[in-house]
C-alpha cells in the first residue's frame, strides 16, 4: 500500500506535467539564450525568463487548473525537485568560480579548453534529471536536443542558432502537448 | 459461543474507522494522504463524485476533524483547498495498519 501511495503521488505530480507548459519554458529558455548569443542583446535572457515565467503562471491559471484542479504537492517532494536544481546551480558556480582562478590553473584550462561539453552536459544533464525526478520521457529527448545543440555547434550551425533552433522546436512539441491537453481534459463544470 | 478467531475477527472490524471506510471517503483520504493539499475541481476529476456528493463527503470528513477547509488565493483568485489536518493523516496511517493486519 505504502508503494501504491507513492505511485499515486507520482501519477498526480506527472499529470500537471501534461499541459506542456514547462515545456514551452524550458524552450522559450533555450530560445533566449540562443538569441543572446546570435544577436548579442545581453539583458535578452533575463526579460525573456522572466516574461515566460509569468506565461506560464497565466496559463496554469487559465488552462491547467480549471480542467484538472489546483494541487499542492508535498514537502518532501518539492524539496527533491530544488535539491536537483541546487545541484545544478552548484555545479554551474563551480566552473564559474573556477574562471575566478589564476590564469595558470589547469583546471581552468581544461574547462575552458572543453567549455562547450561542460555546457552541454550541465544543461541537458539537468533537463534529464527533470525528466527522471517528473517522470516525464519528452524531457529526455529535449534533454538529447540541447546536449547535441550545443556539442555539435563546432561543426553544424553555431551555440546561437542551434540554441535558438533547438528552443522553437521544444516551444513547439509543447504547443502541441498543450493541445492534447485541452482536448483531453475538458474544463470542469460547477454544476452536475 | 463465538470461536477465538470470529472474536478477533469482530474485534478488529469494530476497530476499523468507519469513516474513512466508506468508499467516497477512502477515496478522497487517499488522495488528500499524498498532497499538501488540493482544490474541489481536482478531488471531483479524480473521484468522479457529483459536487454534491462530494461536498457531503469533504463535510463529513470536516465533521470528524480529519480535514481542514480554507479559503486561499491563487494567482489572486480564491480557491478552496481542501487538505488533512494531523488527526486525519494519523487516523488514515491507522485505518491502512488496521486493514493490512486484517487482511494479513
Amino acid at each position: 500500500m505504502v508503494s501504491d501511495l507513492k505511485v499515486l503521488e507520482r501519477r498526480v505530480a506527472t499529470r500537471y506535467m501534461e499541459d506542456g507548459f514547462w515545456d514551452m519554458y524550458l524552450g522559450l529558455m533555450a530560445l533566449a539564450f540562443g538569441l543572446t548569443i546570435l544577436l548579442d542583446v545581453s539583458y535578452l535572457t533575463g526579460v525573456m525568463v522572466a516574461v515566460g515565467f509569468a506565461l506560464q503562471r497565466t496559463g496554469k491559471s487559465l488552462v491547467t487548473f480549471p480542467r484538472i484542479g489546483y494541487i499542492k504537492l508535498r514537502q518532501a517532494r518539492k524539496t527533491g525537485m530544488v535539491s536537483i536544481l541546487s545541484g545544478v546551480l552548484i555545479l554551474g558556480l563551480m566552473i564559474f568560480m573556477l574562471f575566478m582562478l589564476g590564469d595558470d590553473n589547469p583546471l581552468r584550462a581544461f574547462v575552458i579548453q572543453n567549455m562547450l561539453f561542460f555546457i552541454a552536459f550541465i544543461w541537458g544533464g539537468a533537463v534529464a534529471l527533470a525528466a527522471l525526478s517528473l517522470n516525464v520521457r519528452r524531457f529526455y529527448f529535449y534533454s538529447l536536443l540541447i546536449f547535441s545543440a550545443v556539442i555539435f555547434s563546432d561543426l553544424v550551425g553555431s551555440l546561437g542558432l542551434n540554441l535558438a533552433l533547438a528552443g522553437g522546436l521544444i516551444i513547439l512539441a509543447g504547443l502541441v502537448v498543450m493541445l492534447r491537453f485541452i482536448r483531453k481534459y475538458p474544463i470542469v463544470s460547477d454544476q452536475d | 459461543m463465538p470461536s477465538q478467531q470470529e472474536k478477533l475477527l469482530a474485534f478488529s472490524l469494530d476497530d476499523i474507522d468507519r469513516v474513512i471506510h466508506s468508499p467516497a471517503r477512502l477515496l478522497i483520504m487517499k488522495l488528500l494522504y499524498v498532497l499538501d493539499g488540493a482544490d474541489m475541481v481536482f478531488l471531483k476529476s479524480e473521484t468522479g463524485l457529483t459536487w454534491g456528493n462530494l461536498s457531503v463527503q469533504i463535510r463529513n470528513l470536516e465533521d470528524a476533524g480529519y480535514v481542514m477547509v480554507e479559503k486561499e488565493f491563487v494567482d489572486n483568485k480564491p480557491h478552496t483547498v481542501i487538505s488533512l489536518s494531523r488527526e486525519g493523516r494519523a487516523a488514515f496511517s491507522a485505518y491502512r495498519d488496521r486493514l493490512r493486519e486484517i487482511l494479513g
